[in-house]
């Protein structure tokens, strides 16, 4: 094996990220209505080598303010919050209400978040009115849909209005119970935890359900039982890298998801992870970036979760726990 | 844009890449202004929505746009109705006539989402599309949709949203327990590695006396035909958490197992199914404490990438048997 490929080249990771913040998006015009998602990705990758500091205060401001023009606020139909784009922005309904103007949950958690990675103050954002709309977005069994109308509902929003909640130090937009009701409900008969009641487990939906349950502080609701065969189920995902379930491939991201979860539960120590990171550097790219598998094209996610999951292993060169950032690491 | 292989392109392939680009670009542009343009509360503009169809083709991702389809959807039905309720009054056979005309246009949804699932089998627009039609469908066709979930199953039988479109028709279809039970049957029979498979099973049923003992036949089938496969050894773990499992049922496992492992004693999951079969027996039985002890550290040895696991259960076991220790003496 080449040994420059195994060497960790976070320069390299660096210009890539920043070729993806700049806005150069190869083949993936398809992520176009979630761009802020991919910035957000940009964003904290930057943000675990480091580098954040090193993007000028003009460029900074500048990215600030698209995020800020992406912030709608419509108290009459609850839509407020942030979009993912300007694609359904146009001239005749700019600056005012319209059909479709819609926030969707997970960008306004990208647009939060890399706010506060640029060191914004949030100041502009409008509270109230996120969470007034974010309320409507629960549904009576305690999952949350995505927006509006249209989409659907599972873990991966649940975790996203967990981390609004957090991040706006307000939780009077969700009942709480009722979403925690929903996440144990959604525990499977392996023990790990799909994104809904009755489907199948998946690393995902599982780090999204205990990081929702570790920042709403409800952690202790899980018996020592459903501990034990969550922990179980986790720990079997590990083969030299992680896989996002059983007989699938491992894949760079699940260094984070998986990785993450253990390490929310306080059971990361008990996996032999030297091999873990050398797995997800096989999939580091020559000229920058992670990819889900070795020898595939990088792209925006892998890079990201690639970069997370090496801090959460005390990587060097990488920003140690990620998770002081992503959510707390409530592990008793 | 995941797990796409690297191909070598020349830079005249670029070139030619790139002004594709530009005009899907352009194509692109020009379609979402003309259909955010035309909306209307009470009426769509039907080029609009032939131009929806083109941009969902090629990007099945904007829910927007699969939202603006059951608007016009929903313009339609209402439109029938309103024209049915006046017509019916008159002359009662249009009843019928106005109910296909509905047919025919949602047919379109029909192929545009099974196009759009070809493409890419993932998309939770589509699936939840495809739904929300038939759901508004004056006459579904459930059985057929039975038949487009065993199509995508086969395509990829790990794809968690044929399983779960699988689940949502078989209530509408009225499909008895058993039918599925043998589908399950079928299925895990073909292939016992198929963890979804598994899963989809282990949601069929509540589990008594007798239905655990079909499901320990089952599991002893898969695990003596490949006991390298983590599937059914965490459907056993689930399996044995029933109250209904008796101890002499648990013993017959044991023997089972120990059979098992003479056949293939470096594998895991017999060890640690013997750790849950002896786990539940009393603690203050010296001789099980002291074997779970060595099953820990037996663990340790043939599975190394969790070895700090199995010493985190070895501390409790010892630590178990030491408390016996004391209360004996």
């Amino acid at each position: 094996m080449d040994k420059h490929i195994l060497k960790f080249a976070p320069e390299l990771h660096k210009n890539y990220l920043l070729f993806i913040l700049n806005g150069k998006l190869p083949n993936m015009s398809s992520m176009e209505t979630n761009r802020s998602v991919l910035m957000y990705f940009a964003l904290a990758g930057l943000d675990i080598l480091n580098e954040i500091d090193n993007i000028s205060d003009e460029r900074k401001k500048s990215i600030i303010e698209w995020i800020y023009s992406l912030q709608v606020v419509n108290e009459k139909e609850l839509v407020s919050g942030f979009q993912g784009s300007t694609a359904l922005n146009t001239k005749e309904n700019e600056g005012q209400d319209s059909p479709y103007k819609w926030a969707h949950i997970a960008n306004t958690y990208s647009c939060l978040t890399s706010l506060i990675i640029l060191g914004d103050d949030l100041s502009r954002v409008n509270r109230q009115a996120i969470i007034k709309s974010m309320k409507t977005l629960q549904l009576p069994n305690g999952s949350f849909k995505g927006a509006k109308d249209g989409v659907e509902d599972d873990m991966r929003f649940v975790f996203c209005a967990a981390c609004i909640s957090h991040i706006l130090d307000d939780w009077s937009g969700m009942d709480v119970d009722l979403m925690v009701d929903f996440i144990l409900k959604s525990i499977s008969y392996d023990g790990g935890i799909g994104q809904g009641p009755d489907l199948e487990s998946h690393c995902g939906s599982t780090f999204c359900a205990v990081a929702s349950l570790a920042l709403s502080k409800n952690l202790h609701k899980l018996t020592k039982a459903q501990l034990h065969a969550l922990r179980r189920w986790l720990l079997s995902r590990f083969d030299a890298g992680f896989n996002g379930r059983p007989n699938k491939p491992i894949d760079t991201c699940y260094s984070f998801w998986t990785g993450g979860a253990l390490k929310i539960l306080g059971a990361y120590q008990f996996i032999e992870d030297d091999k873990n990171n050398q797995f997800v550097l096989m999939t580091q790219d020559r000229y920058g970036g992670f990819s889900k598998w070795i020898n595939s094209i990088p792209d925006p996610m892998h890079t990201y979760f690639g970069l997370a999951g090496l801090s959460l292993m005390n990587f060097e060169g990488v920003e140690q726990d990620v998770l002081r950032a992503e959510c707390y690491a409530a592990s008793t | 844009m995941h797990g796409r292989i690297k191909v070598r392109t020349t830079e005249e392939q670029k070139a030619l890449k790139h002004k594709e680009q530009q005009k899907k670009l352009t194509a692109y542009r020009m379609g979402m202004q003309q259909i955010l343009s035309t909306r209307k509360e009470d009426n769509y503009d039907p080029v609009s929505l032939d131009i929806c169809t083109q941009l969902l083709s090629v990007n099945p991702d904007i829910y927007t746009l699969w939202n603006y389809r059951k608007e016009a959807i929903l313009i339609e039905i209402e439109k029938r109705s309103v024209k049915l309720l006046m017509v019916y009054i008159a002359v009662r056979k249009n009843e019928i006539d106005g109910e296909d005309n509905i047919i025919k246009f949602l047919e379109n949804e029909f192929r545009l989402t099974e196009q759009c699932l070809l493409a890419n089998p993932k998309s939770y627009g589509s699936w939840h599309h495809r739904y929300w039609v038939l759901m508004n469908h004056p006459k579904p066709n459930w059985e057929n949709e039975f038949s487009l979930c065993t199509k995508y199953s086969r395509m990829d039988d790990r794809n968690f949203h044929v399983w779960d479109f699988r689940r949502l028709l078989i209530n509408k279809i009225g499909i008895t327990l058993s039918e599925e039970l043998q589908f399950s049957t079928e299925r895990l029979n073909a292939n016992f590695s198929n963890y979804s498979s598994w899963h989809y099973r282990s949601t069929l049923r509540n589990l008594d006396r007798e239905s655990v003992g079909t499901e320990l036949i089952l599991i002893q089938n898969a695990v003596f035909t490949d006991p390298a496969d983590s599937s059914a050894w965490f459907y056993l773990r689930w399996v044995l958490s029933n109250p209904t499992v008796t101890k002499d049922r648990r013993q017959e496992l044991l023997d089972a197992f120990g059979q098992l492992e003479e056949l293939e004693p470096d594998c895991k999951w017999v060890i640690m199914a013997k750790c849950w079969l002896t786990g539940s027996l009393v603690l203050s039985d010296k001789d099980y404490i002291d074997r779970r002890v060595q099953f820990y550290k037996q663990l340790a040895k043939l599975d190394p990438m969790r070895k700090g696991q199995y010493e985190d259960y070895l501390k409790a076991a010892e630590l178990n048997a030491s408390h016996v220790e004391d209360q004996k003496s």
